[in-house]
């Protein structure tokens, strides 16, 4: 009986040892992907960039795989025969859209590396003014590192409050979420550097419009969303003999941001976004700061020009009918009859959403 | 000659609170939200209230008998005949309740980590262990507990760091009771499913007894108010995570929530965690084994041939094999709805028949033993 | 001062009475000192006659210097058999005394008691057994504390230990086993501390060992463990008469043999294998650091191999991306899977540790690096064997060396090898079920029926502070539960009561 057992138990060891294994995917026989790009081209046929390492010596190099594909399972289906080895998406750090893609239904293309479990949803993911593919090919001749130059440079504006911080995960809740939108950063490819245009505005799967960079760095500011720093750059005069002398750069600080519904009856809906803020000067060349009267009326400046920017702000965003700031989340959550009987969808662009903006120098670096 | 260290009232605890928490903790947001939507956690909260009240039927029942487990009384109240056919009752539901185990947890761990590995030898590996400790007496089997139950804690605190890093909305829970009363109640049924294995109080009981009767009742309530705020918070944790149109499509929230983790050192802490998870499965699994092990064992004390060992491997592979069974997911949810109506008749309804004849005939142990 | 006879109030109870024996004949006073020294069966007796009467020497035969007993006491008495007793002794100094206890203090510090029949005089003599040599025991050295390690011989052993805790309570039981071997061996216990049921369970054990020959500790262990399947080591060998003193105080008890340096100790659990005594000499920060980088070194020997094989093959997405490159370009032209690399690694590194414990010294030397660096080397260019997999396995080499036992430690490598099994089929999932198992028969395991896992399993918090740290040793006041030792006692908490003396203002 217990001699039986033992043989059982031998062969069921030899069982596994030979057919074990299952799931092994061995590292060396891998190929990482580091970093892709989907575009649409004609038929809607999706066109798949994809960097990878390849050994030369000691350095590695950068290497540019493409297939096409009617999704994008098909296209990396078509780029694992092209390659040696496995091809292995779950080390991708940064997806790149193109324009004609985004401007599609992007959950669609993106369901894929939802649904892998190896897949890395904690990917960043921008748009690009253009092809996709363009960006890659450009950064790969140059042979950096593409994956960690487009994440720190992402990282980096997210530090400066030039993008928000958002992952392949993160903007998926949101476009499930009928009563929110966001932002993508957006790329553009000018004179063979690639550069932080802005933002791309999405209202729901789709993107619909533009944020500048300024722009962006405002509308994370009024949506609380401010990173490290959040700087801006007004015009204060007009007459001075140089013009340097006519601007001053500021960084806002401590920034508190409300929403409040000042009115919620479906016809006439009524938001105050309001920011109260201190502001610290880093540059002002023409150096007036002892005087606390030219303070208060620099101050005053700044909250003007911070306020006709919002207004411009707000303008843009329910022209692109993306709810960037959550109105209809906040109307769900505490005005749910209210909700109810709205269209968001057409009604959001009708809504009144007004900035408020509220100011204070509490700063001016070490001089004066 | 060897003596024992002291069952103590905190071994209670975590045996309970091991059972309980299984298989069900990384679906339970997801299944409750489905019913109850963004009222998800009020429903945990009732659905921990219930299982308090049976707690409490379960321990007066127990303290009627402090020196037995439900398997000697049942024959004492319900007759022999009767009462070896509810023992064998509660011995097929602790079989079945094993294998659905295996098999939920067979499934995560099949869609998540290991795609390709066949289904008999992810469920083989976490039989194994189950067996090993399910076949040893209370004390082995509570140390072992109070130890990982550490792992439990190590999981509240990842939550804890996703609900900092993710930008989490909390508007996602308002408004607060929109759904209304009966939706919560039949959300309070999801989730009471994962909060299953505080009935093992009915056989702990006279190992605990030394510590006094309100001692146990207390370890075991603590235990339960313990899983019901881990299931609250996981709730709460995973609705403001996920929109609710997202958390439909989401099963395994818990583990989703994790994986859109980024750290420095580990990249995806969803695998951790899944690994994690895994030993709390085993120990609800091997709660169960002990279940069937000691019934088994009463059953057949006549028969000296026959040690805890062979009772506990032999059922221990029959509900490997049961587990193994079903091919698709329907047969699962067949299997799962059986086994919530045995567990409302074999936990809820025979004890309360039998605290009932137990009052009645005035049945105490002592007098007709 | 007050704080004195404070701290002197707590004294252990006596056992016995010894106020009360003055009036009692010579046999019964022998007897007395006998039960003082709890029938120890290192308590000798001669008698002799002078002034025709009859005059006793005890001793205690391990702490006493033999040969000189013989050629200044018994051989100038045997000569001269009358006049005054101290100017027929030739000693350096004879202490007379009527009590019994500074009598049984004395003679367990070296000094031999002599009794005459009819006087209530009883004189000490100063007779210790002195031993000039050190031998430091080459597996357990220490950088402060006692070099002193165990001999061969069994009574040398005994004196150590009686040097250590010079105590009457120490007692010392001879006996022999093995039918053709006849091996001595001794058991040595505090009487009034351990606790008696373990005695019992120990002689019952010992008893039934019926053996034609027993050879070294290692027989015993076998013998006597309960579970001699297990890989963990469930006896605590050692040779450092510290070591034993501190475990004896514990309530443990030592098993020591004659021609063998090692001494046997149980019950132990499995923190004792993680603790060196040095830990009670070091500040207890430093020492505190010590313990958690151990306990850190036991799962880094356990694991690693298995982490990396599991991480490597099954889910590199773990990997921060930063690194994954230089991991995979090391892999790049390595022919074999990560577990046969492994393999290769440990069973060269096991060869090498085997081979250098059975050369002399100085080749052994040359084997170390012979075999760490070159092969290291040529092995990774030779593409055989990845330069990450050289730096785990090393890592997991050195963590299994900081581990002070060294059967704990290659028993943790050995258990490594199905960790990387589990590792290999089926990734971080094996691993945690790998674990789960060692941990379960960890809990389940006993020492004499003691728990080896305590105070972990069962879990016992104030236990740990002395586990995984180490507090300040007068923290500690009472023993561990689990030894159900006689007295829980070990320090009043008025022992640092001086603070509340030096107090100002």
């Amino acid at each position: 009986m217990n001699k039986k057992l033992q043989v059982a138990g031998i062969l069921l060891l030899f069982h596994l040892a030979l057919t074990g294994c299952w799931d092994q995917r061995l590292l060396k026989d891998s190929r990482l992907i580091y970093s892709s790009s989907f575009d649409l081209i004609e038929d809607d046929r999706i066109f798949t960039t994809a960097i990878t390492r390849d050994f030369h010596g000691e350095m590695g190099a950068n290497v540019e795989i493409t297939a096409e594909g009617k999704t994008i399972r098909e296209t990396r289906m078509n780029m694992d025969r092209k390659i040696n080895g496995n091809f292995e998406p779950s080390k991708n750090r940064v997806f790149l859209l193109g324009e004609d893609l985004v401007k599609k239904d992007i959950y669609q293309f993106l369901d894929v590396f939802y649904r892998d479990p190896s897949s890395s949803i904690s990917a960043k993911v921008a748009v690009a003014e253009g092809r996709g593919s363009d960006f890659l090919s450009k950064l790969r001749e140059k042979n950096t590192f593409i994956s960690e130059f487009l994440t720190e440079i992402i990282e980096s504006a997210e530090g400066s409050s030039e993008v928000g911080v958002q992952n392949l995960q993160t903007i998926c809740t949101m476009m499930f979420d009928p009563g929110k939108d966001f932002i993508l950063p957006l790329f553009s490819l000018e004179e063979e550097e690639i550069e932080l245009e802005g933002n791309a505005i999405f209202h729901k799967h789709s993107m619909t419009g533009k944020l500048s960079v300024m722009q962006s760095t405002l509308f994370l500011v009024l949506a609380g969303e401010k990173g490290k720093r959040a700087r801006f750059v007004s015009e204060v005069d007009k007459e001075n003999k140089t013009p340097l002398d006519d601007y001053i750069s500021y960084n806002i600080v401590k920034p508190k941001t409300n929403m409040k519904i000042l009115s919620d009856s479906p016809d006439d809906i009524k938001v105050e976004i309001s920011l109260k803020a201190g502001v610290t000067i880093s540059e002002y060349p023409a150096d007036k700061l002892k005087d606390k009267k030219n303070v208060k009326k620099l101050n005053e400046k700044i909250q003007g020009d911070l306020l006709k920017r919002s207004q411009k702000l707000v303008e843009t965003i329910q022209t692109a009918n993306a709810d960037l700031f959550g109105i209809g989340r906040e109307l769900i959550a505490f005005h749910p009859k209210t909700w109810e009987k709205v269209n968001w969808e057409e009604d959001y662009k009708e809504i009144t959403i007004i900035p408020k903006i509220e100011t204070e120098i509490v700063g001016n670096g070490i001089i004066n | 000659m060897k003596k024992q260290i002291k069952l103590t009232s905190i071994q209670l605890t975590f045996f309970i609170i091991q059972t309980q928490i299984g298989v069900g903790i990384l679906g339970l947001p997801f299944n409750v939200f489905l019913v109850s939507k963004n009222d998800a956690w009020i429903s945990v909260l009732i659905a921990g209230g219930i299982v308090q009240v049976i707690i409490t039927i379960l321990w007066l029942l127990a303290r009627r008998f402090p020196s037995k487990s439900i398997f000697e009384y049942s024959k004492l109240l319900a007759g022999n005949v009767i009462g070896v056919v509810i023992n064998i009752g509660y011995l097929i539901y602790g079989v079945l309740v094993t294998s659905l185990i295996m098999m939920f947890a067979t499934a995560i761990i099949k869609t998540w980590a290991l795609v390709l590995t066949p289904e008999w030898v992810v469920m083989l590996m976490l039989l194994l262990p189950g067996i090993y400790l399910g076949k040893e007496k209370v004390m082995e089997i509570s140390n072992v507990y109070v130890v990982v139950s550490g792992l439990i804690f190590l999981l509240i605190i990842v939550s804890i760091v996703v609900l900092f890093i993710y930008p989490v909305d909390w508007r996602y829970l308002f408004p607060i009771g929109a759904t209304g009363g009966v939706t919560m109640l039949k959300g309070a049924k999801e989730a009471y499913f994962s909060m299953l294995g505080f009935e093992l109080l009915l056989i702990l009981y006279p190992y605990f007894k030394n510590n006094g009767d309100w001692a146990v009742l207390k370890s075991v309530s603590s235990a339960n108010l313990f899983v019901t705020l881990v299931y609250t918070f996981l709730t709460i944790s995973s609705v403001v995570t996920f929109s609710p149109e997202e958390l439909k499509i989401v099963p395994q929230p818990v583990l989703y929530y994790v994986k859109s983790l980024y750290l420095q050192v580990i990249e995806r802490v969803d695998l951790l965690f899944a690994s994690l998870w895994i030993v709390n499965v085993i120990t609800s699994l091997t709660s169960y084994l002990f279940l069937i092990t000691e019934n088994c064992s009463l059953l057949f004390k006549r028969v000296k041939k026959i040690k805890r060992v062979h009772c506990t491997v032999f059922w221990g592979f029959s509900a490997y094999i049961i587990a193994l069974l079903p091919e698709k997911p329907e047969e699962m949810d067949i299997l799962n709805t059986w086994v919530l109506n045995f567990s409302y008749v074999f936990v809820l309804a025979i004890p309360i028949l039998f605290l009932g004849i137990s009052l009645i005939f005035k049945k105490k142990e002592g007098e007709s033993a | 001062m007050s704080g004195f006879e404070r701290k002197n109030k707590r004294r252990v109870k006596q056992l016995i009475d010894t106020e009360k024996v003055y009036s009692k004949n010579l046999e019964e006073k022998i007897e007395v000192i006998k039960q003082g020294l709890f029938s120890t069966d290192d308590f000798k007796t001669r008698e002799l006659t002078f002034n025709e009467k009859a005059l006793i020497i005890l001793f205690v035969d391990s702490v006493i210097d033999n040969k000189n007993l013989q050629s200044y006491i018994i051989k100038p008495i045997n000569e001269n058999r009358h006049g005054e007793l101290e100017n027929v002794i030739s000693a350096n100094s004879i202490i007379s005394t009527k009590s019994i206890d500074e009598a049984l203090g004395a003679m367990v510090d070296g000094h031999c008691l002599i009794m005459t029949e009819g006087s209530e005089l009883m004189y000490l003599v100063c007779m210790p057994k002195i031993d000039e040599t050190l031998n430091e025991p080459i597996n357990e050295k220490v950088i402060r504390g006692s070099h002193q390690g165990f001999s061969e011989s069994i009574t040398k052993n005994i004196h150590y230990i009686r040097e250590r805790i010079s105590n009457p309570k120490v007692t010392v039981k001879y006996a022999t086993v093995g039918e053709t071997t006849k091996t001595k061996y001794a058991l040595i216990y505090i009487s009034n501390l351990t606790d008696p049921d373990l005695l019992k369970t120990i002689e019952n054990r010992i008893s039934y060992i019926k053996a034609d020959s027993i050879q070294s500790p290692g027989y015993f262990e076998e013998y006597l463990e309960d579970d001699s399947f297990s890989p963990f080591p469930q006896f605590l060998n050692t040779e450092r008469p510290d070591r034993v003193a501190a475990n004896l105080m514990e309530g443990r008890v030592a098993l020591v043999m004659e021609g063998s340096p090692t001494v046997l100790i149980f019950p132990v659990t499995f923190f004792s294998f993680l603790q060196t005594t040095e830990d009670y000499n070091n500040r207890s920060f430093i020492s505190s650091f010590f313990r958690i980088v151990r306990l850190f070194s036991f799962i880094i020997a356990l694991c690693l191999p298995a982490v990396y094989i599991a991480v490597i093959s099954f889910n590199y997405e773990i990997i921060p991306v930063e690194i994954i490159f230089s991991i995979k370009s090391s892999l790049e032209y390595v022919p074999f899977p990560p577990l046969i690399e492994a393999m290769i690694m440990q069973l060269t590194l096991e060869l090498l540790r085997e081979a250098s414990i059975r050369l002399p010294n100085p080749i052994a030397q040359t084997i170390g690096v012979v075999g760490g660096l070159v092969i290291g080397t040529a092995v990774v260019e030779a593409n055989l064997v990845s330069n990450t997999m050289v730096i785990v396995v090393a890592l997991t080499a050195i963590s299994s060396f900081v581990i002070p036992s060294n059967e704990l430690s290659t028993s943790l490598r050995i258990l490594g090898f199905p960790l990387m099994l589990m590792a290999a089929f089926f990734g971080i999932f094996g691993i945690v079920i790998g674990l789960m198992l060692i941990f379960i028969h960890l809990s389940k395991l006993k020492s004499f029926g003691h728990h080896y896992l305590y105070p972990m399993a069962p879990l016992d918090i104030g236990r740990l502070k002395d586990i995984l740290i180490r507090v300040p040793i007068w923290t500690l006041k009472t023993r561990p539960d689990d030894l159900k030792t006689q007295y829980k006692w070990r320090a009043s908490s008025a022992s640092r009561g001086w603070k509340q003396d030096e107090k100002t203002d």
